[in-house]
């Protein structure tokens, strides 16, 4: 049965991605490299085809090989491709050679990261995909020799180098807060200081909230933020200091509702290129980031135009235990005919990425990019 | 040319498309799953008939936009029952001063990724055990069989019952829940509030 599935995955995938070309490519020769590169340097040239890698995969594909399963060949090795654009897929910790007929079939389906060419498109974009490991060895050679097609477009290899370069965050850390750091405003907002004459806490009896009187960052979503003694109003959350306050934050349907211009004084991470494109912002200027939350704004005026994204802020890092509270498969419905989870590799979503964890180990074996 | 091409590579895409879904492990659709692919999250729980004061309160909460998004989300959505059992501090939840503390709320509804109720009902019995899944507000959901029933929890404070039928759309799931999943002590607080009023 496995069998069956990792051919007609690969025929359907390599259809899929002619399609999406409409044009082959050939002959992308990487060169081999020594542990501990990134899967990113091989194999570029040749036709867009999703690729995974786990953990320490090297080594190639013969697409001819037959499927049997094997584990502990290491080495490098080339790819030899012919027919059309394909798939490679490879599991964790398995380390196939290439050029070998007689290659098991885990070792065929561990092939080097493809990095697909040509122009992207809406309808390509389902069927692109690169599964980054950046602990994974890129060993290797590829050959990719795609039936029927015209050959190779130096510019649009670079073209999705270019992209998938993008991409990459270091260290094989994904998702995460970017370096945006929960804090407090000192001081008192705007509004309050005018209202209350020298920056006074408002009195308890307006306190009318839905939840009691005690009022904590994390009733507002809010991660990160010291427990303390803390009050709302008029869309900001207060921190008293004895008689004092000591800070505030903006909230996401208060000081940062749609309307209202994106205060001077908040603090606003950019975003990896990958968030930007995959949450469709345009540039660092249309946006801003905070608090896990994605806003549009007017690129003239800040005004908050929308709410663009919700993230967890959890981050995934290659090799590291996945993050709690990801028990149920939930992947994307676009994608979950494609990662499925098995009992040798279960996939999940989180903030833009799929990520494929052991079900034994619960480590985190790869991202998987929706875009390229 | 091309689209002969095109063609030929649906020909080949097609069944082995259907052949791997036929291979595939991936969890299966129970039959109380209504399929609206082509809908957002946000459209069906506009379209939806017991969820309209849900759907109010993702607009007033200036969330829908997030549902309609790229963002894949899956949101376990009370009913309209749900929001009338919250009594006086549903309606103050609603009021645009209190709107931050609504999006709070909501946020701990909603989890990342396309979840159906197979897939919880498949994890219970991978785990042989309650199962979790964050939110995007920062807090966690657990899971739990009872009977046929699926329980759900918010930081460990059991809320609601899984109830009707989930709606799958293009970008995300909606699963209809009986109760809000309020903080802890909530409860107690509002009905301290009605004591004290009372009196």
């Amino acid at each position: 049965m496995r069998i069956l599935t990792t051919s007609v995955a690969i025929l359907a995938l390599a259809a899929t991605g002619a399609i999406a070309q409409g044009q082959g490519n050939g002959n992308g020769n990487g060169a081999g490299q020594g542990n501990g590169q990134s899967n990113r340097g091989n194999d570029r040239g040749g036709p867009p085809a999703a690729a995974q890698g786990g953990p320490d995969a090297n080594g190639n594909a013969r697409r001819d090989a037959p499927p049997v399963a094997s584990q502990g060949n290491r080495g490098n090795g080339n790819a030899n491709r012919g027919g059309p654009p394909a798939r490679a897929e490879r599991g964790p910790a398995e380390r196939g050679n290439g050029n070998n007929a007689n290659a098991p079939a885990r070792t065929a389906d561990h092939g080097n990261i493809d990095r697909g060419n040509g122009q992207r498109s809406g309808m390509d974009r389902g069927a692109q995909r690169i599964e980054r490991d950046l602990r994974g060895n890129g060993n290797g050679n590829a050959n990719r020799n795609a039936a029927g097609v015209r050959g190779n477009s130096g510019n649009e290899a670079r073209f999705g180098d270019r992209i998938a370069d993008r991409y990459v965050q270091p260290d094989g850390r994904y998702g995460g807060s970017f370096g945006y750091s929960p804090s407090l405003i000192n001081g008192c907002p705007p509004g309050l200081a005018k209202k209350n004459n020298g920056c006074q806490p408002p009195g308890l009896a307006r306190q009318r909230a839905p939840y009691g009187s005690t009022y904590q960052p994390s009733l507002f979503g809010l991660s990160g933020y010291d427990r303390g003694n803390y009050f709302y109003d008029d869309g900001y959350l207060l921190r008293r200091s004895g008689s004092n306050i000591a800070g505030y934050i903006p909230l996401l349907g208060g000081a940062l509702a749609v309307g209202n211009q994106w205060p001077n004084s908040y603090g606003s991470n950019s975003l990896p290129d990958y968030y930007v494109d995959y949450y469709g912002l345009g540039g660092p200027q249309n946006y801003r980031y905070a608090d896990d939350v994605i806003y549009r704004v007017d690129p003239t005026t800040s005004a908050i135009q929308s709410i663009a994204a919700l993230l967890t802020g959890d981050q995934f890092t290659v090799g590291q235990p996945m993050p709690r509270g990801y028990d149920v498969y939930n992947v994307p419905n676009a994608y979950r005919e494609q990662y499925y989870d098995t009992p040798e590799a279960n996939y999940r979503y989180s903030d833009g990425y799929v990520y494929r964890v052991d079900p034994q180990t619960q480590l985190v074996a790869a991202a998987i990019d929706l875009l390229t | 040319m091309f689209n002969r091409t095109l063609r030929s590579l649906a020909l080949v895409t097609l069944p082995a498309g259907l052949a791997l879904a036929a291979c595939s492990t991936e969890p299966t659709e129970g039959p109380a799953m209504e399929s609206t692919v082509r809908d957002t999250v946000a459209q069906a729980i506009a379209s939806a008939g017991n969820l309209s004061k849900l759907s109010s309160a993702l607009t007033d909460a200036q969330l829908a936009e997030v549902l309609d998004g790229s963002g894949s989300y899956t949101i376990f959505a009370p009913t309209d029952d749900a929001f009338d059992a919250l009594g006086e501090s549903g309606r103050l939840l609603l009021e645009i001063e209190q709107r931050p503390l609504l999006v709070g709320l909501l946020r701990e509804h909603i989890v990342p990724g396309h979840i159906t109720p197979d897939a919880i009902r498949q994890a219970l019995d991978t785990e042989d055990g309650p199962v979790t899944m964050t939110t995007m507000g920062g807090g966690s959901l657990t899971f739990a069989s009872e009977g046929n029933t699926i329980t759900v929890s918010r930081d460990g404070v059991k809320g609601a019952n899984l109830s009707g039928e989930a709606m799958e759309a293009g970008n995300g799931v909606v699963v209809p829940i009986d109760a809000a999943l309020v903080p802890e002590g909530t409860a107690n607080a509002a009905a301290s509030e009605e004591t004290a009023a009372a009196q």
